[in-house]
């Protein structure tokens, strides 16, 4: 009963600080939405400066659009697409130049500039917009053939060219590697949902060390132990305290996520197991912290450097898969790696609870070493 | 003036003491640099070769005319010859491969007019540019097919004249075409950007040991005791706000020569960055000045200015180029001081001269002076007793 009642006091002085929901809800779900928006599509950008003004030239850039997995976007001039592709906005650009219908109905060959750094991805999207180009230079290019073969106009030769109905004789379909159709989009925020839970579970969690900090400053704790309570009680009470309002958060992240964003959270079991291990290392971290300074400026400070570190290096701000593998090694020194790769195997694999397991058992392993160090610094800080 | 002096000394040393100015101002964007520049290294640079798998269930002469389709100048593709659309399916999904495409028995006799037939391409949704490039070469073959078939038809050619027709076509080359040109490249390499973003998104933490202490002071009393002894107010403010701009403007070089003879980050001509430094570091002081004048308690202040920090920091690219987005975030994002403070950096470094920092250094200016200028008018009511 005195644990529940020291578990009470920590999430009231926790959610009575207005602050704290900013940091424990709002911000975690403002940037799950912002990394979804700025980078849940994975589509290559390409710059289009549209000189033509004919229907063709309209065509081609809705052509484009229209090409799954490439995202064209739009720009005035070909100074302000250069500009987007120097600093890598996007991944490549391309000018329709001006008169671009009347030299194609001309007969004459049309050169469109492709602008790409020589860095990027742009060599592929070209690839991608060749793609387009040559859907669209079809019918053209039929047209020619049998104008060259009549010694008609091209004009009448087009005419000939669009009375053929034909079925196109091959057509594409994409596939996942995994089996079944290629998935249309993989969640835009379901990425960045799963990240940025593990980020700020681990960031908050360490951060809140201030308030244990707090809690001795105070003298709550001294207070504490001076009713008829054993030091195991109240170490008992502030760890399950700290662990509760980490799991209302996730919760809550989960929740919001799913109903706002849709976002799916894969096998139940296996993403409350990767939760809950979790957020005890988390716990575990952050009181640690907590006794090993005496002062919130220290603590803080320290709190957001090993929180943030911990989630670059452990895959919550690039992909895991991004990293060079010999970096992707070291980091799995860090929780988060495991976590990310549990969810990894649940989100993006479909897998079920047995996927995870030795991924929990790793994060449990974590939780143990650092709650029993914790505590053990805990009782001694407390009773000191 | 000279009052104003003691008080920044005070503040100075009194962060030095309890080296909290270091770990923010140095440790922590120092830590992060490090830890996001080696682990997104990697992340900017497209891959080079893109590897294809070819099955081929056809066994005819279409085969090559794909081969024709993916031979395009400078694109690096590896085409290799798979046995069974199963292998291809596994290869992809090992990452072995980009992308598969399997070509279905009948393909050669499609082409002469037969029944239409379906390239199934395979990719792999964690790798959708590989899947991109495989599908994009199968739909350029597609085209390819179709424009042979369209002009047979058109000309009711029989098999013998539709492969003439075939040979022309691939003659004459497309009717439209791209035609590549390189451009230079003005993008921070991912070392020296994060290095840039995490110092700036600190400075807005570092400065804050100065303005917001004035809360901290009054509730301590020490403020009181100030305004007692012969201080002018404005002496208090001015010391306050030095020791803002000193945190600032060390921390921010600091850094910068760290992470340039370190970490090997390329920041670009000195006399750039310096002004680049320097006008973000006013900024920093004032948009701080101005949320701690709103605050009533230091608590509050301190709450309310790390949730400025931490917003602006991530809408103005300190851990993801939110530029790239366009649309709505990336305006947003050029109403931070983080954004145009790197766009700066991005333009200098990238060998521009020295009058690329003019435009980023007169709007953070104008941050300055319309924060500031608020915040002046506001912080009077702070310095009572």
């Amino acid at each position: 009963m005195k644990v529940l009642a020291i578990v009470r006091t920590e999430l009231t002085r926790t959610f009575r600080w207005r602050a704290n929901i900013f940091f424990l809800l709002i911000m975690p779900m403002g940037l799950i939405l912002l990394l979804g928006v700025a980078f849940g599509n994975s589509n290559a950008r390409v710059g289009v400066v549209n000189r033509g003004d004919g229907a063709l030239a309209g065509q081609l850039v809705k052509a484009l659009g229209n090409e799954p997995g490439l995202d064209a976007r739009s720009y005035g001039s070909q100074g302000s697409m250069e500009k987007a592709v120097e600093r890598g906005y996007v991944s490549a650009g391309l000018v329709i130049p001006s008169r671009f219908d009347a030299r194609i109905q001309a007969g004459k060959p049309v050169a469109l500039r492709y602008f790409g750094r020589p860095d990027s991805l742009a060599p592929q999207v070209r690839i991608a917009v060749e793609s387009a180009v040559s859907a669209q230079g079809s019918d053209i290019a039929a047209a020619q053939i049998v104008r060259s073969a009549r010694k008609t106009s091209l004009q009448s030769a087009l005419g000939r060219v669009k009375a053929v109905k034909v079925a196109a004789p091959v057509s594409v379909q994409l596939l996942s590697a995994k089996g079944g159709k290629y998935p249309k989009s993989q969640g835009q925020f379901d990425r960045s949902a799963s990240t940025q839970l593990l980020l700020f579970v681990f960031l908050s969690a360490l951060t809140g060390s201030v308030w244990l900090i707090e809690t001795r400053r105070l003298g709550v704790a001294r207070r504490m132990l001076s009713t008829p309570s054993s030091a195991r009680e109240i170490l008992l009470g502030i760890v399950i305290g700290r662990w509760v309002i980490t799991l209302m958060q996730s919760l809550l992240i989960v929740l919001f996520s799913w109903l706002v964003f849709s976002v799916s959270w894969g096998n139940p079991l296996g993403t409350a197991a990767v939760i809950l291990s979790f957020s005890l290392v988390a716990v575990g971290a952050g009181v640690l912290i907590g006794t090993l300074f005496s002062s919130e400026q220290q603590a803080g400070p320290v709190g957001m450097i090993v929180g943030l570190t911990f989630a670059a290096i452990g895959g919550s701000m690039a992909p895991l898969d991004a990293f060079p593998t010999t970096v992707r090694k070291v980091a799995h020194v860090t929780p988060h790696a495991w976590a990310n790769d549990a969810f990894n195997h649940l989100l993006v694999n479909g897998g079920g609870f047995g996927t995870v397991l030795l991924d929990v058992a790793i994060l449990c392993g974590y939780a143990v070493v650092l709650l029993t160090l914790a505590t053990w610094r805990l009782r001694r800080v407390l009773t000191a | 003036m000279r009052t104003a002096f003691l008080i920044t000394a005070k503040d100075l040393r009194q962060r030095v003491r309890d080296r909290s100015a270091f770990l923010v101002a140095v440790v922590a964007p120092l830590a992060l640099a490090f830890a996001l520049g080696a682990t997104i290294s990697g992340f900017s640079a497209g891959s080079s070769t893109f590897k294809i798998g070819v099955i081929d269930l056809d066994h005819g002469p279409a085969a090559s005319g794909l081969l024709g389709a993916a031979a395009k100048p400078g694109s690096s593709l590896v085409v290799q010859y798979v046995a069974t659309p199963a292998e291809g399916r596994k290869l992809v999904k090992d990452g072995e491969l980009d992308g598969a495409i399997v070509l279905p028995h009948g393909l050669s006799v499609a082409s002469m007019g037969g029944p239409p037939v379906q390239i199934d391409v395979v990719g792999d949704p964690k790798n959708p540019i590989g899947a991109l490039v495989a599908r994009s070469i199968a739909g350029s073959f597609a085209s390819y097919m179709r424009t042979i078939q369209v002009a047979s038809r058109a000309l009711g050619a029989g098999p013998a004249e539709t492969i003439k027709i075939a040979g022309r076509v691939t003659s004459s080359g497309p009717p439209i075409s791209t035609s590549d040109t390189s451009t230079t490249k003005k993008n921070l390499d991912p070392k020296t950007y994060y290095a840039a973003a995490m110092a700036v998104f600190f400075l807005f933490f570092a400065v804050q040991f100065g303005i917001s202490s004035l809360l901290h002071e009054r509730a301590e009393g020490t403020l009181a005791r100030m305004l007692a002894a012969p201080i002018s107010r404005r002496s208090i403010l001015a010391g306050k706000a030095m020791t803002s701009l000193v945190l600032g403007f060390v921390s921010m070089t600091v850094l910068a020569l760290i992470t340039r003879y370190a970490l090997g980050a390329h920041w670009g001509n000195p006399l750039g960055v310096a002004v680049l430094i320097a006008c973000a570091v006013l900024a920093a002081t004032a948009v701080t000045a101005l949320v701690t004048t709103l605050a009533k308690t230091y608590e509050q202040a301190n709450a309310w200015l790390s949730i400025v920090s931490v917003v602006l920091g991530m809408l103005g690219g300190s851990f993801f180029p939110v530029a790239q987005s366009g649309g709505l975030l990336a305006l947003l994002s050029k109403a931070t001081p983080h954004a145009w403070f790197l766009s700066g950096l991005q333009d200098l470094s990238s060998g521009g001269a020295l009058s690329v920092v003019v435009e980023p250094a007169i709007v953070l200016l104008a941050i300055t002076v319309a924060c500031g200028a608020v915040a002046l008018v506001r912080i009077r009511r702070l310095i009572e007793p």
